[in-house]
């Protein structure tokens, strides 16, 4: 029988699960109806945020709580990161095409492939590792160590980074009102997370007290994330006049 | 009357397409497609022997990449490109005079040829100037460019200005057509409509829009 702390823990992780297929729902939706590659991989790249940061926070509420291994949560977070650079650099680009200058914000166009083979190389070591110490029975948590550690880390931080600098630059540069609100809401998002996930949670000693608050940081985060998918591109609706408008031919 | 390009969106135009000697602005959020308009404008008229001159604040490469991934064919021949890099003429931002003198001069040029001048520059020429200016700018611009049997088609990109000044533009123009992204529901969809169009009367119906690799499909849209 599960205990109340079991219960807990699946209502925060369906909570999660609920706010953020709404979110990738919404991206996906304005993805399809955009024409347009850059925007369309825009749009794509909320989506994949909403998709891997539930499946992120669900596995790392599994290890914490129930001992499930490492190996996966380092591949779950991966995935978040990586779509967080995705969007980063789509969003960068998006910016470029607004700016009427034409402007490569930080020399973007050409930092981001070395961004990228970093993070390459580091998750082919990783991978490497963890693949070697599966195979050889050893303890996957206790590998690589000292200086080698910080492996681990690279992949998940370089993203990271590079849109705590790369969003605000852009986000002061743009004269689109539309791109500014887009990032202006992922800013709170990011915020929400920042607070709950990295600041509030760890004042808790109990190992569920901590999950929660961070379930409770990224559900809210969730409704910001909802508000940067719908600011992606204006939308309109079709006024109740025109709707019963007779002389309309096409409104039958 | 010159062809859009898009036969589908020519029969809305009332079967025949633009007004001659018309100034149409396509009006829609970024990524919508509203570019492509003006790459079929601009290869129907290729093919048709017209004068056709794109203007863009973009690279030629960039715009050709741009016009394969929709389809569109480019066998009819490249327009005159005036280009930020690639084209016949540097194009400037910050050079409004020279904009408007290279736009009459090509026109001169080629005077008593049919003639389709396409700009994709307008967003970024209205977050540098104050409105008045581009307004005053567009309004002498149009009086020459109509002493010459051209059609001029500008786009325009919505949420990046402000409402009024959008307004402005639209009536600054013959033809209007609107691509937007319109919420039904849980739905999203990108609907057409011909806000105005000079010689053709008022259509207050919305039409769906989508891109296939051979075109562009328009039909009226119901619920």
């Amino acid at each position: 029988m599960a205990s109340s702390s079991d219960i807990a823990a699946i209502m925060g992780a369906a909570a999660m699960a609920l706010t953020y297929s709404y979110v990738a729902y919404w991206a996906f939706e304005i993805r399809r109806a955009l024409a347009v590659r850059l925007y369309r991989t825009q749009a794509l790249g909320v989506g994949l945020l909403a998709v891997s940061l539930p499946l992120a926070q669900i596995y790392y509420t599994g290890s914490t709580l129930y001992g499930w291994p490492p190996e996966l949560s380092f591949v779950s977070v991966l995935f978040f990161t990586l779509s967080l650079l995705y969007w980063t650099n789509t969003s960068v680009r998006a910016a470029r095409q607004s700016d009427p200058l034409l402007r490569d914000t930080l020399g973007w166009s050409r930092l981001r492939f070395l961004l990228l083979a970093i993070i390459l190389v580091t998750v082919i070591y990783d991978s490497g590792n963890i693949v070697y110490n599966i195979l050889n029975g050893y303890a996957v948590t206790g590998t690589p160590t000292g200086v080698l550690a910080i492996t681990f880390e690279i992949p998940a931080l370089v993203p990271l980074v590079a849109a705590a600098i790369m969003l605000p630059a852009i986000g002061l540069r743009t004269k689109d009102p539309t791109l500014r609100k887009h990032l202006l809401w992922f800013g709170l998002f990011a915020a929400f997370l920042f607070v709950f996930v990295e600041v509030l949670s760890s004042a808790f000693a109990n190992p569920l007290d901590s999950v929660l608050t961070q379930d409770l940081g990224i559900v809210l985060g969730g409704y910001c994330l909802y508000r940067s998918a719908r600011s992606l591109v204006p939308l309109n609706r079709i006024s109740a006049d025109e709707e019963t408008d007779p002389a309309s031919p096409q409104r039958k | 009357m010159p062809s859009s390009g898009v036969p589908a969106l020519d029969k809305v135009l009332a079967g025949e397409g633009f007004p001659d000697k018309s100034t149409v602005l396509v009006v829609g959020p970024p990524g919508i497609g509203k570019e492509t308009l003006g790459y079929w404008f601009t290869q129907s008229g290729l093919a048709q022997g017209d004068f056709c001159l794109y203007v863009t604040r973009l690279s030629v490469k960039e715009v050709l990449q741009d016009e394969k991934g929709f389809g569109v064919q480019t066998q009819n021949g490249d327009p005159v490109w005036f280009a930020s890099e690639g084209g016949r003429i540097k194009y400037d931002v910050n050079d409004l005079a020279g904009l408007s003198f290279n736009i009459k001069e090509m026109l001169k040029q080629n005077e008593g040829k049919k003639a389709r001048v396409v700009v994709d520059v307008l967003s970024s020429l209205l977050m540098l100037n104050p409105p008045e200016t581009i307004y005053r700018f567009l309004t002498q611009l149009f009086a020459d460019v109509k002493q010459h049997d051209a059609v001029f088609l500008a786009t325009l990109e919505e949420g990046m200005h402000p409402p009024q000044v959008i307004a402005a533009m639209q009536q600054l123009f013959d033809g209007v057509v609107e691509m937007r992204l319109y919420e039904e529901g849980l739905r999203v969809l990108p609907l057409l409509r011909i806000r105005k169009m000079r010689g053709i009367p008022p259509q207050p119906g919305y039409y769906n829009f989508s891109f296939t690799k051979v075109g562009m499909e328009v039909s009226p849209y119901g619920k």
